[in-house]
C-alpha cells in the first residue's frame, strides 16, 4: 500500500521535472535539481508558470490557482504543492 | 479606395501632403461622467457582463453591476473615502473588481486599477513596486484579494502607508444607508492609469470622465457597436485594453460582454476562441502575440465556427503581417473572414483609443524600401522580396487629431518617419503628482507619444519608438529598468549594460536582449553571470529575456558624453542574427 503510494508520487514527481524541462525547452530533464528555484535558477516567467500550472491541471485532474500557487519557489515546492493538491481532491487514490 | 474627407491638405501646399489627419467627426458622448452612464444604462436594464470564472458563469446586468458599485460605494463611504480620494483596486477579473472601480466612481473618488502578481515566487519585489505606487498616489484604501491582504500585512511599509485593506470578506452587515452621492462634472478625475516602469518616480495617467467618455463614444462609433454586439474578451481588466475597451466602453454604449481571466487564457488559449464561437462573438481585441498563441497552442482545440467575428482588435504592441497570416489560415475553415484583422492605435495617455481602422477596410498594409526607411527615414514603395510591410493603424478616431514631427515639432510631409503627436479631448489630465513627467510629454495640448511613424494618405503606420520603449506580449517593458538591475549584478561593469528589443516574427512579439560588460574570462563564472542576470531581472520585473550577452569593458557603442547608443546595440545584434 505504501510503497504503491510513494511509487505514484514519484511519477508525479518525474513528470512535473520533465515538464519544467519541455516548457523551458531544456535538453536534460537530469540537470534539473530539486532545490533549483524555477524562476531565479531555471528562468521560468509568468507564461511558463501558467503553462506548468495548467498542463499539471489537466494531467492530473486537478483545480489549481495561479494565487495558490504563488509561493511556489523551487521544483520541491512545486511538487509539495501538487502532493497537497492532489491529496486534498483526490482523498481515495 | 481610401476616402481623403478626414484629410487636411494645407491650400499654399497643393502638391505637398503634410503628415497631418484630422477626424472630421466631433465627439459626442452622451453623457457628462462614467457614473451618469452607469445610471441610464441601469435605468434601462441594459446587457452588460457575463464572467466565466468558476464553473457556472457570472451575470451581471447594468443594474446588478450598479447595485453592487451602491454597496461598495457605502463600504469605502464606511472607510472615510470622499470625493477625489484614490483608492486601489487590486483584483484579479472578478464582480469585486466591477463593484469597486464602479462604486469608488459613484463616491467621486479614484480608482487606481493594478495588477496582481502573476508568478512563482518574488513577491517581495512586486510589493514594493506596489508601496512605490501607494506612495505616489497617496491612497489610503486597498481593495483585494485575501490571499495579497494577508501579504501586505506582513509588509511594513505597506501597512503604515495604508488605512484600510478591503477584501471579499469585507461587506457591511445589513442594510447600510447608500452614503449622500455628490455630483461629479466632466472635468472631474474618473481614474488613474499607472504606465511606468518601476525605477524612478510612478506615472499615473489621470484620466477625467471627459476624456474616458469621449474616447468610448469614439470607439462605439468606429466600431458601429450595437446592442447586438457580443465582445469576448480575456483581457486583465486593470489594464488600458480590457478596462476601456471592454468594461466601460460597454456601460457607456451597451453590449454583451463575456469574459474569461488572462490567466486562464494564457493556460489555454482556445478558450478565448471555443468562447466566441459559442456566443457568437462578434469583437474580440488582443495584443498580436495572443493571436501567434492560439495557433501554437491550439492542440485541444474544440470544433468551433467563427463566422461571427467581425473584427480582432490588433493592438498594444508592433502587428506582425506573418502573425496575421497565420492566424486568418490557421482559422480559414471554421468560417473566420479573411478582413477579420484590425490594427489599431493607442495609449494609456490618450484615455485609450488614437487610431482605428475602417470597418470596410481594416487591413492595410505598404510595402516599403527597408534601407531608405531605416537610414533615412523615408517610406518609399517598393516591390522587392525583402520589402518592409508597413502595417496601417488606420485614421484618427473622432475628435482626434494626429501629425507626425520632425525635430523642430513641425509636421513633417507624407511618408517620411518622425515622432507621432496626438491632440484630442480624450488626452490625459497629466501624470499625478508627478510634473516633470508630463511637462515632458504634453506640450501646447500636443501629447508626444514617443512612437515613430509615418503618415499616407491619412492613415497612421507605427514603425517604431522614439522612447526605445521595449513591448513583450503587450506590456511595456522600460530599458532603463532592465539596465539598472541587470548593472546591479555581481560581476557586470557598473554602467555598461545595454537592453533593447529585437522583433521576433516566430513568437509575434519582441524579444528582450541584454548586451552587458564584464571583466570576467572566467567561462563558468561567465554563464553565472548570465544566469543571475537572468533571474533577476525576473524577480524584479517579471521579464524574461531572450538573449544574454557578455561583451568586454568598453565593448558597447556610447555617445560622446558616455551614454550608451541602445539603438546602435539593437542594430549590431541584428546584424550580427542575420550573418
Amino acid at each position: 500500500m505504501n510503497s504503491h503510494v510513494n511509487n505514484d508520487q514519484s511519477k508525479r514527481r518525474q513528470r512535473i521535472i520533465a515538464l519544467v524541462a519541455e516548457i523551458l525547452e531544456l535538453d536534460d530533464p537530469k540537470s534539473i535539481k530539486p532545490t533549483d528555484r524555477l524562476r531565479e535558477d531555471l528562468g521560468m516567467d509568468s507564461l511558463g508558470s501558467l503553462e506548468l500550472l495548467s498542463t499539471i491541471s489537466e494531467e492530473l485532474k486537478l483545480d489549481l490557482e495561479m494565487e495558490d500557487a504563488m509561493g511556489i519557489s523551487t521544483i520541491e515546492d512545486a511538487c509539495a504543492f501538487v502532493e497537497h493538491h492532489y491529496a486534498e481532491q483526490h482523498p481515495n487514490e | 479606395m481610401i476616402s481623403s474627407d478626414v484629410h487636411q491638405i494645407s491650400p499654399t501646399e497643393p502638391s505637398q501632403l503634410k503628415a497631418l489627419a484630422t477626424s472630421a467627426e466631433p465627439a459626442r458622448p452622451a453623457y457628462d461622467s462614467l457614473v451618469a452612464a452607469l445610471e441610464a444604462s441601469a435605468r434601462d436594464d441594459e446587457p452588460y457582463l457575463t464572467l466565466y470564472l468558476g464553473k457556472e458563469p457570472t451575470r451581471i446586468t447594468a443594474r446588478a453591476a450598479l447595485e453592487g458599485a451602491r454597496r461598495q460605494a457605502s463600504l469605502l463611504h464606511r472607510c472615510g473615502v470622499k470625493k477625489g480620494d484614490r483608492v486601489v483596486v487590486l483584483t484579479p477579473t472578478s464582480p469585486l473588481f466591477v463593484e469597486t472601480f464602479f462604486g469608488a466612481n459613484l463616491l467621486g473618488a479614484v480608482p487606481v486599477p493594478l495588477a496582481s502578481p502573476m508568478t512563482f515566487g518574488g513577491l517581495g519585489r512586486y510589493l514594493q513596486n506596489l508601496a512605490s505606487i501607494i506612495e505616489n498616489s497617496e491612497a489610503r484604501v486597498i481593495v483585494t484579494s485575501q490571499r495579497m491582504k494577508e501579504a501586505i500585512a506582513q509588509e511594513e511599509g505597506l501597512r503604515e502607508r495604508l488605512q484600510h485593506v478591503l477584501c471579499e470578506s469585507d461587506v457591511l452587515d445589513g442594510n447600510v444607508a447608500s452614503p449622500a452621492l455628490t455630483s461629479i462634472s466632466a472635468s472631474d478625475s474618473a481614474f488613474i492609469q499607472y504606465t511606468s516602469g518601476t525605477t524612478g518616480k510612478p506615472k499615473g495617467a489621470v484620466i477625467s470622465h471627459r476624456a474616458l467618455l469621449s474616447n468610448t463614444s469614439a470607439i462605439a462609433r468606429a466600431l458601429r457597436l450595437t446592442r447586438d454586439d457580443h465582445v469576448v474578451s480575456w483581457l486583465p481588466l486593470f489594464h488600458d485594453m480590457g478596462l476601456i475597451g471592454v468594461l466601460l466602453t460597454t456601460i457607456c454604449h451597451p453590449a454583451h460582454v463575456h469574459i474569461i481571466r488572462p490567466e486562464a487564457f494564457l493556460m489555454k488559449p482556445s478558450r478565448w476562441i471555443e468562447l466566441i464561437s459559442q456566443h457568437k462573438g462578434t469583437l474580440a481585441a488582443a495584443p498580436n502575440f495572443a493571436y501567434d498563441l492560439c495557433v501554437s497552442r491550439a492542440k485541444s482545440e474544440q470544433e468551433v465556427r467563427l463566422d461571427s467575428w467581425r473584427a480582432a482588435l490588433n493592438g498594444a504592441e508592433a502587428v506582425y503581417p506573418t502573425t496575421v497570416s497565420r492566424f486568418i489560415e490557421h482559422y480559414a475553415d471554421k468560417g473566420i473572414s479573411p478582413e477579420v484583422m484590425m490594427p489599431v492605435y493607442g495609449m494609456a495617455e490618450s484615455t485609450l483609443a488614437i487610431t482605428f481602422p475602417k470597418l470596410d477596410n481594416k487591413y492595410q498594409t505598404l510595402s516599403v524600401d527597408r534601407a531608405l526607411l531605416d537610414q533615412r527615414g523615408k517610406a518609399a514603395a517598393s516591390t522587392s522580396a525583402d520589402a518592409y510591410i508597413a502595417v496601417s493603424v488606420g485614421y484618427p478616431v473622432a475628435a482626434t487629431s494626429v501629425r507626425v514631427t520632425g525635430s523642430n515639432s513641425q509636421a513633417v510631409d507624407e511618408r517620411i518617419v518622425g515622432e507621432i503627436m496626438v491632440k484630442s479631448p480624450s488626452l490625459m489630465d497629466g501624470y499625478f503628482h508627478n510634473e516633470k513627467a508630463t511637462s515632458e510629454t504634453i506640450s501646447d495640448g500636443w501629447l508626444h507619444t514617443g512612437d515613430l511613424g509615418f503618415m499616407d494618405n491619412g492613415r497612421l503606420f507605427v514603425v517604431g519608438r522614439a522612447k526605445e520603449v521595449i513591448i513583450k506580449g503587450g506590456r511595456n517593458i522600460y530599458p532603463y529598468d532592465v539596465e539598472q538591475i541587470a548593472s546591479e549584478v555581481s560581476g557586470v561593469h557598473h554602467g555598461g549594460v545595454a537592453a533593447f528589443a529585437r522583433p521576433n516574427p516566430t513568437t509575434g512579439t519582441d524579444d528582450l536582449v541584454v548586451m552587458a560588460e564584464t571583466r570576467e574570462k572566467d567561462p563558468e563564472l561567465r554563464e553565472r553571470i548570465v544566469k543571475e542576470i537572468r533571474g533577476e531581472l525576473l524577480a524584479a520585473l517579471s521579464v524574461k529575456v531572450d538573449d544574454v550577452q557578455l561583451g568586454a569593458v568598453g565593448s558597447l557603442p556610447r555617445t560622446t558624453s558616455g551614454k550608451i547608443r541602445r539603438r546602435e546595440c539593437a542594430l549590431q545584434s541584428a546584424q550580427k542574427q542575420n550573418s
